[in-house]
């Protein structure tokens, strides 16, 4: 039987997830997630734990070993990155959102001296809105500039001809997901405190959880820890984890979710050294600005616009998401569009959750 | 271009009785509610006509009940009987002086206060969606000769061949003002043409959709049963490829 590779869980946020969390208490603690994850699609990078519905971790989404000799700073990371891409296609669209993900790819891009006429830069109002300086100074009459509307709406149809670049994963490198949110929330301490039950369980139910599915929860992220490359020990490392861990293989898929065919789409954070790095390193976050701090240096680095160090991180790339999408993706190729697409053929009952149940 | 406020209101009209089913700002409103009303018009009236107390809350009040009246203007002809689309309303010479439409109480039975309801139920809903349609489009909206400029400018990308560095003259100008090349000119505006255009074409497929799921929904129950509200955040978000 294929298995996911990415969903939209939509039978779980309609009124089918009436009759479908009544009979199945299992998924209705597994729908639970989406308040504090509203739309990820969940996949354990070490393959320890088993959802309810049937999933692939895709080789390349394997969480690399540790090399133990990794000494690169981000800068060179970055450079190399850019490199290793622009030697893979003629033709490379970078998605800019104008946020500080796909601005840190563009300054990568400036900075290795790519062919500037090998680039599309991939936009639109909000990007500018994000950031007028860089557009200004740094893209207008360097590169070519294509509506991101209009890429999506050539990636539905398939004509895209050369290398997509995303800046998803960006995120998922700083733990940011959750802990931007507990930082509002909760203030820095509590990101710095050790991980435990209670402060994960609030964290949870305060995100429009029930107390039995935010323990659940907590069960479920905390038994994948064992594999963590990295120690696990405060709650910033809980929610790094969380996103390193599980939302890795949804942010690039849910980006080939928009192609009608397997296209030439990757992210420019997968790469291994990228990885290494966000292994390596813990972030010490005391202020909201401190987010993402090492890829605003390097950006202020290029651009000698010092003010960018006090750049909020919002969600800017939200709005590329805009064209309609196909809702499913299985490890063999499959697209599912909404109406072929029933997510409870994947169900299977032998699943952490209803183990977890049954030992309650 | 400056289009200029006119102060006038869309009323849902009765074919059959001439009775005010509901009233709207919104001319796509009016016109998306009238496909799912049975023997419904759109009449436009400026708004000068009715006194504000009578039309307020007119959605949400159900005793009073009232028909829209038209002066008799005719003075050789007889045809001030003759309705159609866009004069649906009672003729009559029993109106002010100062006015050419008005509202008279109209007698109703219990039927038609049920097509009464409905209509103003949906009307409810389709301004949700309008308003939602109009979040999302209002970040296109730049400048306030966006209407001319975008079908102008549209035209001279078509007649600029980037590649061999042919720019319209339109193209030359942006640049020139805004102090860049013709071809980051070309590029910019391109972007920016492309993403208002695809964008406005995908809204209005979304409203066409979901004012047509709208107009088949007959009360809150099965509103909310199709969370249509929530349907369409998703599809502007994210999309769902039916």
């Amino acid at each position: 039987m294929n298995k996911l590779t990415a969903a939209c869980a939509f039978e779980l946020k309609d009124q089918r997830s009436v009759y479908i969390t009544n009979k199945y208490k299992d998924i209705e603690i597994f729908r639970n997630i989406h308040g504090a994850v509203s739309e990820s699609w969940l996949v354990d990078r070490t393959e320890h734990v088993q959802l309810p519905f049937t999933s692939k971790l895709l080789d390349e989404n394997k969480i690399p070993k540790i090399d133990e000799k990794f000494n690169l700073d981000l800068k060179q990371i970055c450079v190399d990155r850019a490199l290793e891409l622009a030697s893979q296609d003629d033709h490379i669209y970078i998605m800019w959102s104008g946020g500080i993900d796909s601005t840190l790819i563009m300054v990568s891009f400036l900075m290795a001296g790519v062919n500037c006429e090998q680039i599309i830069v991939v936009c639109n109002q909000e990007s500018i809105k994000e950031n007028p300086e860089f557009y200004k100074k740094f893209i207008l009459d360097n590169f070519k500039i294509m509506s991101s509307e209009l890429l999506m709406q050539q990636m539905k149809i398939g004509a895209v001809n050369g290398l997509i670049i995303s800046g998803e994963q960006g995120d998922l490198i700083f733990g940011q997901d959750f802990g931007s949110v507990m930082f509002y929330r909760y203030g820095k301490d509590y990101l710095k405190s050790p991980v435990s039950r209670n402060a994960i369980v609030k964290f949870f139910i305060d995100s429009d959880m029930t107390e039995s599915a935010a323990n659940c929860w907590f069960d479920i992220f905390m038994g994948s820890t064992q594999l963590s490359p990295r120690p696990i020990d405060t709650v910033y490392d809980f929610s790094w984890w969380a996103g390193f861990n599980w939302r890795w293989q949804w942010a690039l898929e849910k980006v080939k979710m928009r192609s009608i065919h397997d296209q030439k789409i990757t992210t420019f954070f997968s790469s291994d050294k990228f990885q290494q790095w966000s292994i390596t390193h813990q972030q010490n976050i005391s202020k909201i600005t401190d987010f993402k701090l090492s890829y605003k240096q390097i950006i202020c680095d290029y651009t000698k616009d010092l003010e960018y160090l006090e750049k909020i991180k919002i969600p800017s790339a939200t709005l590329y998401y805009g064209a309609n999408s196909f809702v499913a993706l299985t490890d063999s190729g499959v697209r599912h569009t909404a109406k072929t697409f029933s997510l409870m053929d994947y169900y299977q009952k032998n699943n952490f959750i209803a183990d977890w149940l049954d030992s309650q | 271009m400056i289009e200029g406020l006119k102060n006038h209101i869309f009323l849902i009209v009765d074919q059959e009785n001439k009775g005010l089913l509901d009233y709207t700002y919104s001319a796509s409103v009016a016109n998306a509610v009238i496909k799912g009303i049975y023997n419904s018009s759109v009449m436009l009236i400026p708004i000068a006509y009715f006194d504000k107390s009578v039309i307020e809350n007119y959605g949400n009040n159900f005793r009073n009940n009232y028909k829209l009246v038209r002066k008799d203007t005719t003075v050789y002809t007889n045809s001030k009987n003759m309705t159609s689309e866009g004069n649906v309303c009672e003729i009559t010479k029993d109106i002010a002086s100062n006015k050419m439409f008005d509202l008279h109480p109209l007698l109703v039975s219990e039927s038609w206060i049920k097509k009464r309801k409905l209509t103003a139920f949906r009307v409810s809903k389709l301004k949700i969606l309008e308003t939602t349609c109009d979040r999302y489009l209002t970040r296109f909206k730049t400048f306030t000769g966006d209407s001319f400029f975008q079908q102008y400018i549209g035209k001279q990308l078509d007649i600029t061949d980037v590649d061999t560095n042919e720019f319209a003259p339109a193209i030359i100008e942006w640049a020139d003002i805004n102090g860049m090349s013709p071809k980051a000119s070309y590029y910019d505006l391109k972007m920016k043409y492309d993403s208002a255009g695809i964008s406005v074409v995908r809204a209005n497929a979304i409203w066409n959709k979901y004012s047509n799921m709208i107009n088949a929904v007959k009360d809150k129950q099965e509103f909310e049963k199709l969370d249509i509200i929530s349907r369409v955040e998703i599809e502007f978000r994210f999309g769902e490829k039916q």
